[in-house]
């Protein structure tokens, strides 16, 4: 009896704590991804709205002025599709090299292969603003200012890249790769057929990373890019802040494009992305 | 005898003329080219130009001009390091402050005297607006068009004005300045500013900060070009920033108002100091306000003489000095245009509803065909333009420093004047920072 | 087996090389050009004064002894080792305790609550930066409105980015919600591995949870705490885009509160016609970033082994 009641009681509690522990989650949850929702709806307000003395969440009067001008005014479309170059371009050299260099450095031995991985080691350090007005000038020689190919080469290889490719590799038996040597392959070949296979799901986190990371590519750009015709996402999202005028519905609006397909893609691979991004902690 | 010196005569005479008339005419593209012209992106700028180009394709067929807009912070980080890459565009719109200290020679096309001669070009330009785009050996590398952000006077709200019972034509001192001011503040129920009478948070605040100064009489005292010293520590320049220091302790200018751009059109102040151009800018961005502008008055002094533009800047056309043959002709007919046929350009702003920009022209034989216009034809904005530029542009006064406009006016002058506005610094310690900052960057400089 | 090999190994070294060779050679030519010869010219243009154009001349070490004079140097620095110190301190102790809260939960919920705190991660700092911005405007903005409803405080304190003393505390807290997310999760997966014994074992000795926590889970959470204050210390001295994006104009915010080491080099450089002098500046955030990476290395293999 006395039992029961006691064993009524603990559970009592425990119902009760669980219930403020989610309560809590749910309201820490709806705080982290407030900012995103207002950042949505408001875009849809007309930008005297989105910045009034009245708070409401959801827009008094629904408009898609703010999206068309967007695409109009400042060429959003286009933005798209130079920042959709760029990061596809980019995303396929690093995997290319990433895994390339990773087998070479963890299964393949050379005069000379620690000297180099120390040279790529170093670069990890080198913060980009170091480099950002030499290659500036290098970029300038090739004549490759408010091109793809300015936008795209520096970041063709990428040292963390490299770094997880090694580590993933290391784990690869090296008894399958005699047998392929045996059987006379080239290291072309066992690149092709044997490593790269195994590394599958590194190539997709490094992947996402890759193109993440290359979305969301600033400092260059903005150095590089005067064209507007050449002009990836971000640096037309910066045109917001360099206004004079401040557009608030529209800067929403980009920000929406911007962030939304991103958004809806995590929604899907969720797990790839909480994987891979939390190896590295780092932004670009 | 007679008869033949008198041909020669005639002869040398009429070659003198055609070789006079070749010189002066620029001859057409006779291909069709395309000019990229880089224009600061600045609400009503782009607009007037934009408004412009047709004009004068029309004119030169072969022509075609490529505006592309860039905001000021990215034209100036872009403007040298382009063209020392060689990526500049054909036509590019810069302030002439951005390369004073430089030779020209070797940034861009020289216009004299393919354009024109350079006695010629002093008839259609003002002199001090040429002074830091003509080179050593005299030719003139650029077309100042209007002035930059200089501290000309302030821009106001009419309707604001008009609620307080004030005239803006009886603001002739400070002390006229400050009274007004005191009519215009609104104050909250705690006692705390809803509304400053006027704001000194734009940069030009700085600008205005210099002219005082030099006002005073102390021109050679706070900047001593020779031994590259600035000076700030003396009592001229301790009564500038104290007078607007007046304004914060008397509680008619509230320094956490917050970004000029939104708080002076929002009404969060009813008067700004700043150049003509916020007129046509603030109206631009939002068309229900009346602006006006009210030109800076003379510091009390011994000397009562006007002065600005301690560090002007004059917006100037200038042509990549790559340009050659048929590019290089279109550029220079373009430039020609706006200098011999002015109010074809400079008309365009005044006359809107709003009115594209208004402030100071540096053209001059604009500047005489407005004086000459008759009432019926002008209205307020050309009047304001007019005035800005009659009285203005005599009394402009560079000091001849080699930090550029925007590290001694928005690096350091103007945040150290808003940390004695916050109360974070005081009057001595701000001229203190400014003296020796300002001095090592000068020395630094000139090495 | 090894005799056999020997003679094919020596048959076999052709299609090895060229691989090797291939591979090695564009991984050198890559990095000399965008790291070695970079930053080899970099040291060189800190001894020379050049708005890269109109004049190149070699001033010596003119522009270091400038640079540890220069009042707005330290002052950029001051600012980038406030923002360390905020975004380690209120990052670390933020994320361990939702990382502990979520740790107590499980199946779809955890997943589901994991995925929300997540979500700002993957966002582009670009847009998200304006869309604070907004939320941030003063005095009539959201965030002021929320603030003053909730708190009292009077609306026309409320000014965020335009105010010297907050804007760059506005930035700081807006760069530790968006890695919220990673660093709630590295803490969890390695909550994860704590063995349930080991709480087992102190909660029959009568230890209290909080107990167990501070004396059990934050001691073995050892290494991920490093490598996140390591990273982070990391971000901070490089931080360059929300300062750029949210108060940019004028860049560096009010009254330079919120100028920072990259921002003083870019404008440095960029405005000031002074490439000698950037170069300078970015030669001392290497150092001190080399230093901070050795350190976490250092730091990272002796908690390992722990």
């Amino acid at each position: 009896m006395a039992n029961t009641q006691r064993w009524n009681r603990y559970r009592a509690r425990r119902f009760t704590s669980r219930f403020f522990l989610h309560l809590v989650l749910i309201v820490l949850s709806l705080i982290m991804v407030f900012p995103l929702i207002w950042m949505v709806f408001s875009s849809f307000k007309p930008s005297l709205e989105v910045i009034s003395t009245e708070f409401h969440l959801f827009p008094k009067t629904w408009t898609v002025r703010n999206y068309t001008k967007v695409f109009d005014e400042l060429k959003m479309g286009r933005g798209y599709l130079n920042s959709l170059i760029v990061a596809v371009s980019v995303t396929f050299f690093v995997l290319l090299s990433a895994t390339a260099a990773g087998y070479l450095f963890s299964k393949l031995k050379f005069k000379g292969r620690e000297a180099l991985f120390f040279a790529v080691l170093g670069s990890v350090m080198v913060p980009p603003q170091i480099v950002l007005i030499p290659l500036y000038l290098l970029i300038s020689k090739f004549h490759w200012i408010n091109s793809y190919q300015g936008l795209i080469f520096p970041f063709v290889m990428n040292a963390f890249g490299i770094f997880l490719m090694r580590q993933s590799m290391y784990g690869i038996p090296n008894d399958l790769l005699e047998a392929a040597r045996m059987d006379g392959a080239s290291d072309f070949r066992i690149y092709f057929s044997v490593i790269l296979p195994l590394v599958r799901s590194s190539i997709a986190v490094l992947g996402i990373l890759i193109f993440l990371w290359t979305w969301d590519e600033f400092l260059w750009p903005l150095v590089t890019v005067s064209d507007n015709e050449m002009k990836t996402l971000p640096l037309l999202l910066a045109h917001f802040t360099q206004a004079e005028q401040k557009f608030p519905g529209e800067s929403l609006a980009g920000a929406t494009l911007v962030i939304g397909p991103v958004l809806v893609v995590y929604a899907f691979f969720q797990r790839h992305f909480v994987r891979g991004l939390s190896m590295t902690g780092l932004k670009a | 005898m007679k008869h033949l010196r008198n041909v020669l005569l005639v002869a040398l005479l009429l070659l003198a003329a055609f070789s006079l008339w070749a010189q002066k005419a620029i001859p057409e593209p006779k291909s069709k080219v395309k000019l990229d012209w880089w224009y600061q992106d600045w609400s009503g700028g782009i607009n007037w130009i934009k408004e412009y180009v047709p004009v004068f394709e029309k004119k030169h067929p072969n022509v075609a001009i490529n505006v592309i807009p860039i905001s000021f912070n990215d034209l100036y980080a872009k403007f040298i390091p382009s063209i020392a890459q060689g990526n500049e565009a054909d036509i590019l719109f810069g302030y002439d402050e951005w390369v004073v200290g430089k030779d020209v020679s070797k940034l861009f096309t020289p216009l004299t005297p393919t354009l024109m001669t350079k006695e010629e070009f002093k008839q259609y330009i003002y002199t001090p607006p040429l002074k830091n785009v003509t080179a050593k050996d005299g030719n003139i590398y650029g077309v100042p068009a209007i002035t930059g952000a200089n501290a000309f006077g302030f821009a106001y709200h009419k309707d604001l004005f008009q609620a307080a019972g004030l005239d803006a034509g009886k603001i002739k001192s400070w002390d006229d300045l400050k009274a007004a001011s005191k009519k215009l503040s609104v104050y909250n129920a705690d006692g705390t500013i809803k509304r400053s009478g006027v704001l000194f948070t734009y940069t030009e605040a700085a600008n205005a900060l210099l002219d005082m100064i030099q006002m005073q009489g102390a021109r050679d005292k706070v900047f001593n070009k020779q031994a590259n010293t600035w000076n700030f520590n003396i009592p001229e320049a301790k009564k500038a920033l104290e007078t607007f220091k007046w304004f914060v302790d008397n509680k008619t200018f509230d320094p956490q108002s917050g970004d000029y751009a939104t708080s002076f059109p929002n009404k969060i102040g009813a008067m700004l100091l700043i150049g003509p151009w916020n007129v046509g800018t603030a109206m631009s961005q939002s068309p229900e306000l009346t602006v006006g502008f009210i030109l800076m008055p003379p510091f009390p002094t011994v000397k009562d003489k006007l002065v600005l533009g301690s560090v002007v800047s004059y917006a100037t056309y200038f042509a990549s000095k790559r340009l050659k043959g048929d590019k290089l002709n279109g550029a220079l007919l373009l430039l020609k245009e706006i200098m011999t046929n002015p109010a074809e350009y400079a008309d365009i702003p005044f006359y809107k509803k709003p009115p594209y920009w208004v402030g100071a022209i540096c053209l001059k034989k604009y500047i005489d065909e407005l004086a000459k216009r008759p009432a019926d034809k002008m209205n307020e904005f050309a009047q304001t333009a007019l005035t800005a530029t009659q009285k203005g542009l005599p009394a402009i006064n560079t000091l001849e420093t080699r930090i550029s406009e925007p590290i001694l006016i928005r690096d350091v002058i103007h945040p150290e004047m808003m940390n004695v506005f916050l109360g974070k610094k005081s009057v001595d310690e701000a001229l203190s920072y400014m003296t020796d900052y300002l001095t090592k960057q000068e020395k630094q400089l000139a090495q | 087996m090894p005799t056999e090999a020997l003679p094919l190994l020596k048959k076999r070294r052709k299609p090895l090389n060229s691989f090797i060779l291939l591979v090695a050679l564009i991984v050198l030519v890559y990095y000399t050009l965008v790291g070695i010869w970079p930053f080899l010219y970099n040291i060189w243009l800190t001894f020379r004064k050049t708005d890269l154009l109109t004049e190149d001349k070699w001033i010596g070490l003119s522009n270091y002894s400038y640079m540890f004079t220069d009042p707005m140097f330290w002052n950029s620095l001051l600012h980038n080792a406030y923002y360390l110190g905020v975004m380690v301190l209120v990052g670390i102790v933020t994320s361990l305790i939702f990382a502990a809260l979520i740790y107590r939960t499980k199946g779809i919920a955890r997943k589901i609550y994991t995925a929300m705190f997540f979500a700002p991660v993957v966002t582009s700092m670009v847009a998200v930066s304006l869309v604070w911005m907004l939320l941030y405007f003063p005095k009539i903005g959201m965030f002021a409105q929320i603030i003053s409803a909730l708190f009292g405080v009077s609306r026309d304190k409320l000014v965020f980015l335009q105010g010297t003393g907050s804007a760059l505390l506005c930035i700081i807290i807006m760069d530790i919600w968006r890695d919220t997310g990673i660093r709630t999760v590295i803490f969890l997966s390695g909550m994860d591995e704590i063995p349930d014994s080991l709480y087992e074992t102190a909660r029959i000795d009568g230890a209290t949870q909080l107990r167990q926590f501070f004396k059990i889970t934050i001691p073995l959470l050892t290494p991920q705490l490093v490598f996140i204050a390591a990273v982070y210390s990391i971000n901070a001295i490089r931080v360059y885009v929300p300062i750029y994006m949210m108060t940019g104009s004028p860049p560096g915010g009010p009254a330079n509160s919120t100028r920072v080491l990259t921002l003083h080099m870019y404008l440095s450089a960029f405005y000031g016609q002074r490439f000698g002098y950037g170069a300078t500046i970015s030669m001392v955030m290497f150092v001190i970033l080399f230093g901070l990476v050795i350190l976490e290395i250092r730091a990272f293999q002796q908690k390992w082994e722990y």
